[in-house]
């Protein structure tokens, strides 16, 4: 088993250090630095998240609505 | 597209179902990716070697690929409402305890025991048989978005974790990951999900006035619908998907672990090889989106055998064009084909075998797949060291593929799949007035 995981949890999933560090250098020259890549991406997955519930639950009150009608 | 709406101003709700598990698979799979990225931290921190690190990874592999099957049972039995929110909450659970781990035997219990088996509550079977029971009409469309996430997850979490290790270290991005789970996929789990349309008195696909709720409920009775799931292993369909998708399982798990390599041993840079694998996963997101909306409207089993036979050729150029050119050449064509087997097959296995135990069955099919892709990257790498060339590992993958295309064109999806029983016996109710 070990060979297997020798290659495998190096690259585990899409992502090998080689293109990780070429996504890395293509972020750095896009966000300046890794900080602001973090700040960034933070503040968009808390958008998306209150969005994505907020929009969820108003469809399932409607719903609701359109059922008890 | 008009018909994906209930009304103009009213999205059916099984699409933010859709889009709220997209997210969840999206920051999963971006924490699972990022085992890679610790791997240096804990080599130096717990003065251990590569090796013993790997043990966590290759227990992680085998529990993850056992669970699926189980899981499925589970979701059968108790709905994926109840198994999502499980497998979240114990998953962040995980995370923060390998947040505290003192060493390396830690590492390979909290790792390889306890988060791959709880993240199986929140993977790729789990979600993908909720959805199942949300479509019947736009089911192939709504797994190809649902799995996009899982494909932009690595390819953003993955840096987000580097960086974060690099500020904070990689104890501190670890609670971050459950934060993650607390505040993001917990919330959205709890809040959209629904095990079912009927609980919320909807139709599949939000189709629905009483006819049409007739057509679909004669959609999800096909011939083989199984009320027991060992009943589905006397039926050839089964067998002919599960044996196509051990292929699926061997073919890209070889291309994930040894793609890279190859591209070093034929001379080529690990740079070159790395963008072109960067290029076959940018890829792999449009088609894959593209084969989903296809596979609504003709016959999957032709579209999963012809996924397959792409993937072939692919793997022939590997063999055949010049290193430079096979290896752009299968980052465009291979990656055409990437993912696309996973929305197909688990849409055909609903089909042809109804939504009471789909959740086993996709669990099956998806344990062969883990555990056949884990063997042949082992195979794979035995073979490169002994021969020192890639060539018959890819030739055997391609023989693989050649066979999975016709074991999936020959599957008699007409005759057993439930969305033309629908139409067949319309046509026969047309006939008949």
């Amino acid at each position: 088993m070990l060979p297997l995981t020798d290659y495998r949890f190096h690259h585990e999933g899409p992502i090998d250090p080689t293109l990780l560090s070429w996504i890395r250098s293509i972020l750095d020259q896009f966000f300046g630095s890794g900080l602001v890549f973090v700040i960034v991406l933070s503040l968009l997955i808390s958008i998306v998240t209150i969005g994505i519930i907020f929009m969820g639950r108003r469809a399932r009150i409607q719903v609701d609505e359109n059922h008890s009608e | 597209m008009g018909s994906l709406f209930k009304k103009t101003s009213n999205i059916f709700y099984g699409w933010y179902i859709v889009f709220g598990l997209a997210f969840v698979t999206f920051l999963d799979m971006g924490a699972r990716q990022s085992f890679g990225v610790f791997v240096h931290e804990w080599e130096l921190e717990f003065s251990t070697s590569v090796s013993s690190i790997s043990v966590a990874a290759s227990i992680g592999l085998v529990v993850a690929g056992l669970a699926a099957p189980l899981y499925g049972a589970l979701i059968d039995r108790f709905g994926s409402r109840i198994i999502l929110l499980f497998g979240a909450t114990l998953t962040g659970f995980g995370y923060l305890l390998l947040s505290m781990i003192p060493n390396v035997f830690f590492l390979a219990f909290v790792w390889g025991c306890i988060i791959s088996l709880t993240a199986g509550g929140i993977s790729i079977t789990v979600v993908t048989v909720t959805i199942a029971r949300w479509f019947d009409k736009f089911r192939g469309i709504a797994m190809s978005v649902l799995l996009s996430g899982a494909a932009l997850g690595g390819l953003l979490l993955v840096p987000f974790s580097s960086y974060l290790t690099d500020i904070i270290g990689w104890r501190f991005t670890v609670v971050g990951f459950v934060l993650l789970y607390g505040l993001v996929a917990i919330p959205i789990i709890w809040n959209l999900v629904q095990n079912s349309p009927a609980s919320l008195g909807l139709v599949p696909d939000g189709i629905g006035d009483k006819d049409s709720e007739e057509t679909i409920s004669r959609a999800m009775s096909p011939p083989l619908e199984v009320k027991k799931w060992r009943s589905a292993l006397h039926s050839l369909p089964f067998w002919q998907l599960s044996l196509a998708y051990v292929v699926c399982g061997v073919s890209t798990s070889i291309i994930s672990v040894h793609y890279v390599r190859w591209a070093i041993s034929e001379g080529i840079s690990s740079t070159q090889g790395a963008l072109a694998f960067g290029v076959l996963a940018g890829v792999n997101g449009s088609v894959l989106l593209l084969v989903g909306w296809l596979s609504d409207r003709v016959e999957r089993r032709l579209l999963l055998g012809t996924v397959y036979g792409i993937r072939a050729i692919g793997f022939l150029c590997l063999v055949i064009l010049p290193p430079a050119w096979g290896l752009w050449t299968f980052a465009i064509v291979g990656g055409g084909s990437w993912l696309s087997s996973v929305p197909l097959t688990s849409s055909l296995t609903a089909d042809i075998y109804g939504l009471k135990q789909v959740g086993t069955l996709t669990g099956l099919t998806n344990c062969a797949h883990a555990l056949g892709g884990g063997a042949s990257v082992w195979i794979a790498g035995t073979v490169f060291d002994s021969a020192g060339s890639y060539d018959n590992v890819f030739l055997g993958v391609v023989i693989g593929l050649v066979v999975a295309m016709f074991i999936s064109w020959s599957v008699q999806e007409r005759r057993f799949s439930g969305r033309y029983q629908t139409a067949h016996t319309e046509l026969t109710g047309a006939a008949a007035n």
